[in-house]
This record gives C-alpha cells, sequence and structure tokens, in this order.
C-alpha cells in the first residue's frame, strides 16, 4: 500500500518543495547539526570506550585521545564478566520468544477465527495485560517463583516473559490474522482438514511477515529487561546483560572506560538485529498501533 | 481428503504430519528438561542451562567440556526446526522426520557413552549425579529417533487407519470447545502468572508480609502509612512530571520530525536511522550513558561548560536534588522521540493524500493544511501515542534505579515500592503502592479499551 502512495505524495510536495527550494541548504544545515547533537551521547560513549581514565582526567573530555585503548573492551568481556551476562541473556531470550509466539498464535488464531462466548472479553483481557505496569506483579511472582523453587533460576525469568509478552503477542496476531481471507480456510475444512492442522499448515505460514515483526520486536523487549532480573534473580552467573550492566557499574564506579565498553558490548545483539532486521524492527513498532 | 482415500483404498497417500509433530513434541520436551529440570545435584537451580552458561564462560562447574554441553540445546532447537520445516512443507515431511531423527541419534550415541561406556574420574562423577533432566532427555531421544517409524509405508498406512478408527470411535470433541481448546494453555499460564499475582498483589497490601514468613493479615495500615508519608507525594510529583514531560515533549518533536522526513529527501533515511537507533538501547545502557554525559566533573557537559569558559562552578547535574530528575526525564525524553516518530511516520503514510490535494486546490498554506488537514486526519495516531506515553512514563524505573538508586529526590512509584520491598523488606507495604500504582494507570487503560470496545464492536 506504502508504494503505491509514494508517486502520489512526491507530486503532491512538489510545487511545495521548489518554493523551499532556497531555504533547502539552510535546512539540512540545521538538520545535520541537530541530528548531530542528539547522536551526542552515543559518540561520547564511543569516544570514552576507547580511552583510558587518567587520560581523560589529564586531559579533559573535550580532547583527543592519547592513546587507543582498546583493552576496556578485553577487560569488560572477560575480567567484567560482560561475556557471561550475554550468554545468559541468549539463554533468557530464544526460549522466551520461542514459547510466546506459539502459545500466542495459538489463542491469536482462536480468537481471531472464531465465535464463541467470551471471545472479546479475553482479547480485552490481553489488551489489558499489556498496558498494565508490570510493576505491580513483582512481589506475587517473587512469591510464587519462590514457592515453586524456581527463584534464581533460567527458567522463572523465561516463564514470567511468556506469560507478560503473550498479550502483546496475542493481540498483533490476532488482529493479523483478521485479515487472511476465510476462504481459503474454508477450502481446507471442506476438503476434511482439521482445525489443528489448519492452524499449523495455513494459519501459521500465511501470518509468517506478522512473526517475523513480532519476534524481532519482542527479542528487544526481551533482551533489554532490567526488571525481573533484578528480583527474580540472586546469583551473579545467572545475571542477564542488562542486570549483569548494573553489577558492573557498582564494582568499577568510577572506571569510566570500561563501563561504557561494556555497554557498547551489551548492546551489540540488539544493534546486530536492528541493522538487519530493521525493517521487520520498524513494522513491529508500528504493529502494535495499527488499529 | 477423506473421501478421496476411501474412493481408493489400494494407494492410500502417505502422511508424515505425525511423524513430524511428535519430532517436535520430543525437542520441546529436551529443550524445557534442559532448562527447568535439575541436570546434577537434586537442586532445580542446576538445571542443563545453568551448567551450559557455567562451562561456557569458565565457571567452577568443570565437569562437562564446551562441545557436550553445547551439544544438547543446539540439537534439540536443532530437531524443533527440522519438525516445523517439515509441518509447514509438507512435501517435505519425511526429510524432515530422518533429520530430527538424525540428531536425536547423535545425542543417543552422546547418552550411552556418558551413562555406561566412558571411564575415569569425571564420567564417574556425572554417572553419579546425573538428575531427572538427563534422564527425562534420554527417553525423549529415544522417542525423537523412533518417530521415524511412522515413515514406513505400513506402519504409517496402518497409524493412519487406527487414527480414523479412534477418531471414529470417540466421540468426537464438539465443535464450541475447538476454541477452547486453541486458548487453553496460554490461558492457564496467564492465568497463573499475571491474572492472579494482579490479584494477589491487592491481598498482598493488606498484610505485614516481610518477604520471607507467612503474610499476616494487617488491614488497612499499610495505605495509612503509606498517605500520610511525603515519599508518597515525592514519587508520585516524579511519575507526574514524568508524564508531562512525556506527552508534550517527544509528542511534538516526534511529530515534527515526522513530517520532515515525511517528504523525500536525500539523506533522509540516515536522518531517521539516527533518531530511532536509541529505541534498541537498552534502559540500563541509556542509564549508563547518560550518567557518564552528566558527570559532575568529567562528563560531556560540564567538561564543555568548564573548558569553553562559560562557567567554572557548573550544576552538578544528577548529584543536584533540584536538577536529578529532570536530568533523567530528558535522558528518557531522548529515547522515546524516536519511538514515536516511527508511529507518525507510519501514520503519514497511510494518509489518503486525496485530502492534502482537495486542501492545496483550495488554497490552504502550509500551516493551515497542517493544521486543518494533517492532524485531524493523525487523530488515532495521536491517540495511541498519548496512551503509550501515559503508560511508558507510569513504568518508569529502569534509569532511576541505574542513575540515581532512588536517590537525590528522583523516586517514582515503582522505584518507591522496590525500595520498600527489596531493601527494606516491607513487602506488604510495597504491594499497596503497587495498588496506587495500578490505580493510576487502570484509569488511563480503562479509557483505551473503552475507545478500542466501540472499534470492535463496530466491525
Amino acid at each position: 500500500m506504502a508504494t503505491l502512495a509514494k508517486p502520489h505524495a512526491a507530486s503532491r510536495v512538489g510545487p511545495l518543495a521548489t518554493r523551499k527550494h532556497i531555504n533547502s541548504a539552510a535546512k539540512y544545515i540545521a538538520l545535520t547539526l541537530f541530528t548531530l547533537t542528539w547522536l551526542l551521547p552515543i559518540f561520547a560513549t564511543l569516544l570514552t570506550s576507547v580511552r583510558t581514565m587518567d587520560d581523560i582526567t589529564l586531559h579533559g573530555f573535550w580532547s583527543l585521545p592519547s592513546k587507543f585503548a582498546i583493552e576496556n573492551f578485553r577487560n569488560a568481556w572477560v575480567a567484567a564478566r560482560v561475556r557471561q551476562y550475554l550468554l545468559n541473556s541468549f539463554i533468557i531470550t530464544i526460549p522466551s520468544l520461542l514459547g510466546m509466539l506459539f502459545l500466542a498464535s495459538l489463542s491469536a488464531y482462536a480468537l481471531a477465527r472464531f465465535k464463541f462466548r467470551g471471545n472479546l472479553l479475553i482479547y480485552f483481557m490481553y489488551v489489558a495485560g499489556t498496558m498494565l505496569p508490570f510493576q505491580i506483579l513483582l512481589l506475587p511472582v517473587f512469591r510464587l517463583t519462590n514457592r515453586l523453587g524456581l527463584y534464581d533460576t533460567y527458567g522463572a525469568l523465561i516463564l514470567i516473559h511468556i506469560a507478560f509478552q503473550l498479550g502483546f503477542c496475542t493481540f498483533v496476531m490476532r488482529n493479523f490474522m483478521r485479515t487472511v481471507p476465510g476462504e481459503i480456510l474454508d477450502a481446507a475444512r471442506v476438503d476434511g482438514c482439521g482445525e489443528f492442522r489448519i492452524y499449523w499448515q495455513i494459519m501459521l505460514p500465511l501470518s509468517l511477515p506478522s512473526l517475523a515483526a513480532l519476534a524481532t520486536l519482542e527479542f528487544t523487549w526481551v533482551f533489554n529487561d532490567f526488571l525481573w532480573a533484578l528480583i527474580l534473580l540472586q546469583s551473579d552467573s545467572l545475571r542477564p546483560v542488562t542486570a549483569g550492566l548494573a553489577t558492573l557499574q557498582g564494582q568499577y564506579v568510577t572506571d569510566w572506560p570500561l563501563i561504557t565498553a561494556g555497554a557498547l558490548l551489551a548492546t551489540l545483539p540488539t544493534v546486530f538485529v536492528f541493522v538487519f532486521l530493521q525493517r521487520y524492527f520498524i513494522q513491529g513498532l508500528t504493529l502494535g498501533s495499527g488499529k | 481428503m477423506a473421501t478421496a482415500i476411501k474412493s481408493q483404498p489400494l494407494r492410500e497417500p502417505l502422511d508424515f504430519a505425525g511423524a513430524n509433530f511428535l519430532a517436535i513434541l520430543y525437542a520441546a520436551i529436551i529443550l524445557v528438561a534442559f532448562i527447568f529440570m535439575p541436570w546434577m545435584w537434586t537442586e532445580i537451580k542446576y538445571s542443563g542451562a545453568r551448567l551450559m552458561s557455567d562451562v561456557l564462560t569458565g565457571g567452577s562447574l568443570k565437569t562437562f567440556s564446551t562441545w557436550q554441553i553445547v551439544f544438547i540445546p543446539v540439537s534439540a532447537l536443532l530437531a524443533l526446526g527440522a519438525g516445523l520445516w517439515g509441518l509447514m512443507a509438507p512435501h517435505r515431511g519425511a526429510l524432515a522426520s530422518v533429520l530430527a531423527a538424525a540428531i536425536g541419534l547423535m545425542g543417543l550415541v552422546y547418552y550411552i557413552d556418558l551413562y555406561w561406556v566412558r571411564e575415569g574420574e569425571v564420567a564417574e562423577y556425572i554417572r553419579a549425579n546425573l538428575g531427572a533432566g538427563a534422564d527425562l532427555t534420554l527417553v525423549a531421544l529415544v522417542g525423537l529417533v523412533a518417530q521415524t517409524v511412522l515413515l514406513l509405508p505400513p506402519v504409517n498406512i496402518l497409524a493412519q487407519r487406527l487414527g480414523r478408527r479412534a477418531s471414529a470411535l470417540r466421540p468426537p470433541v464438539p465443535q464450541k470447545w475447538t476454541p477452547y481448546l486453541f486458548l487453553l494453555p496460554a490461558l492457564a499460564l496467564y492465568l497463573v502468572w499475571i491474572i492472579g499475582p494482579t490479584v494477589y498483589t491487592f491481598y498482598l497490601s493488606l498484610t505485614d508480609w516481610d518477604g520471607v514468613s507467612t503474610p499476616n493479615y494487617i488491614g488497612l495500615r499499610n495505605y495509612r502509612i503509606l498517605f500520610s508519608q511525603s515519599a508518597l507525594t515525592e514519587s508520585l510529583g516524579n511519575n507526574l512530571r514524568w508524564l508531562v514531560a512525556f506527552v508534550t515533549v517527544p509528542t511534538t518533536l516526534g511529530l515534527g520530525l515526522a513530517l520532515i522526513f515525511n517528504t523525500d529527501m536525500r539523506g533522509g533515511r540516515w536522518y531517521k536511522v539516527s533518531f530511532y537507533s536509541p529505541l534498541v538501547l537498552s534502559w540500563p545502557v541509556i542509564a549508563l550513558v547518560w550518567a557518564w554525559v552528566y558527570h559532575p566533573s568529567k562528563g560531556l557537559i560540564n567538561s564543555l561548560l568548564i573548558q569553553s569558559g562559560i562557567t567554572s562552578d557548573p550544576p552538578g547535574w544528577l548529584a543536584d536534588r533540584n536538577l536529578a530528575i529532570y536530568c533523567i526525564i530528558a535522558a528518557a525524553t531522548w529515547r522515546q522521540v524516536g519511538y514515536v516518530m516511527v508511529l507518525y511516520l507510519a501514520g503519514l503514510k497511510n494518509l489518503d493524500p486525496t485530502f492534502i490535494d482537495a486542501g492545496l486546490v483550495d488554497g490552504a498554506n502550509r500551516w493551515q493544511l497542517f493544521r486543518h488537514v494533517i492532524l485531524p486526519l493523525l487523530a488515532p495516531v495521536t491517540t495511541i501515542v498519548f496512551i503509550i506515553s501515559v503508560i511508558d512514563s507510569l513504568r518508569s524505573f529502569d534509569l532511576v534505579q541505574v542513575m540515581t538508586r532512588g536517590g537525590q529526590g528522583t523516586r517514582v512509584l515503582a522505584n518507591y515500592m522496590y525500595i520498600e520491598a527489596f531493601n527494606n523488606y516491607r513487602m506488604g507495604y510495597g504491594a499497596a503502592i503497587a495498588v496506587v500504582l495500578f490505580t493510576i494507570s487502570i484509569v488511563f487503560v480503562g479509557l483505551y479499551l473503552w475507545r478500542s470496545l466501540k472499534d470492535e464492536l463496530e466491525y
């Protein structure tokens, strides 16, 4: 649809653009300056991560590095255990993603394709659940994991991530599945195909675009979670990278080059996802607001 | 398909969905056992995932070598993938089933080696300490290999006939139950982990629970204490500041940027990427980045102020009680602008250009066009942006936790709750704060639900 609208947009903006032509250069300069200022914190982080604290103390922040200190990254990776924290993040994120997408697509299929008592009620329960601040669940879930013997395990985090993100995933997939033409499903039903099979072999393959967008977005969300890891884990060896960074900050209070190097390493997986799956990421962001 | 089979009884087509489904089931069992079950010792936290993490990062448990421990989850994921592929591409069902079985066979060889063949101190130790997760995995591996018997034509046809016979004998599941069966697994999880805890928060807020002993009912005492504390006013005020900032700054700035970048400008993509790149950073990373920017003596801002000679006594930013919360909110806003911009860009893309053409024909200038055509058309997006801003501002926690740990008068409700519950062990009191947070947010959630309920009923 977007590609169809494009030519219209160009022709529409045409006369406006010619009027703006003189200001165009000024506009570019202003925009570029603004954007660069906007990104200044990121540049500062990049620059700090390859310096030494002595260098910064001696020459001040606004000076060229006297020496390229790549060992900050090595120290953060091994000594500050960012390697371990990143691995933990993956151990938590990947099963969470698989679980939430599978369970949510099951529910979404039922909510999108069947008329039954309580359909809207369940749908709105999911929607309401995603919008509430999850902090209100902290204490009961803390107690629940203690009772189940899951406290301080990966399993506790995986389960709460799956459960909490179910709402959003179901919401998005249900609205996507509603757009699939019903004739395809009816044809399969006439051929004697069971409902579960229709879901697996017809609905799920058709929903791949929304699954991809959801997976990309949820990956960054679960990967970037901090609060649940803070509450449900105690052992340092289990912490995901977000909670690990907070520990690292407490440990190397004044060593900002090392802290920034750790922060940059911690960001790599999500940046990777962003660079290579950007289209899906942006789609995912707008999915939830599509209605 | 059923009728076709009956008319040609001699050439029944083979169906591999059953085999692939079993492959997925067994692979999932291995994965779940690896993450949730004890593999060594009897404590639940000594799961396979824990062992893997420890081994890979050179932790204390050196009983496994790297490839041995990575082998299990990776092969389980591969078998899972093979099964999924087989189900989604039925014409490759047999191949997928064989692949899954091959992976299972490798796993079995590995297990037989570990259980019975290998000798030496380490092997003895592993054998003596294998937990339930390892046993369950062995069973699932046998299943993973055994599902291939369904590929043999006689077995396959027999299984299909048995399946048909069983479904003919068994009273069919009533049509009206089907949706509930689809919903059941997710709903069960949701009830236990989300709905139940939400309700339980209310009960906890009426108790003196300290996190260890059993909660005792104490009536409304927590609330009486809570409402007499200045800390509540501080947190509520900070949440309100956050909300006002989120509703105003990112919305206007995001809309402005979206309007600029919506036109086809050269290099527009790079500008857009610059503004939404902060979205991929986690809150703790943003907190660290900005804490460094705000650093009182060496940070970006103050060293600029000092070195450029503007002032020799710059503000302390996060160290300054009057400024700290605004500094944190500024950092949060920095991330939020990109999000709002993405939402408005999507909204602008979906606008019907004929309205704008009509406006141009009527001789509207750019401001009039924006004010009377574009803005009203964007109203649905604005509502969403508003709701997201409110919710995100009520959810704020991470930045405050990492940047000031709730000091310098920067507590928001969530931090206040966290501090009371996990630093002071007053969990009942913390639950009362959670109820306050719930009450405020349910107003906005209710508004949103009411609005979308209207849409749904029209649909």
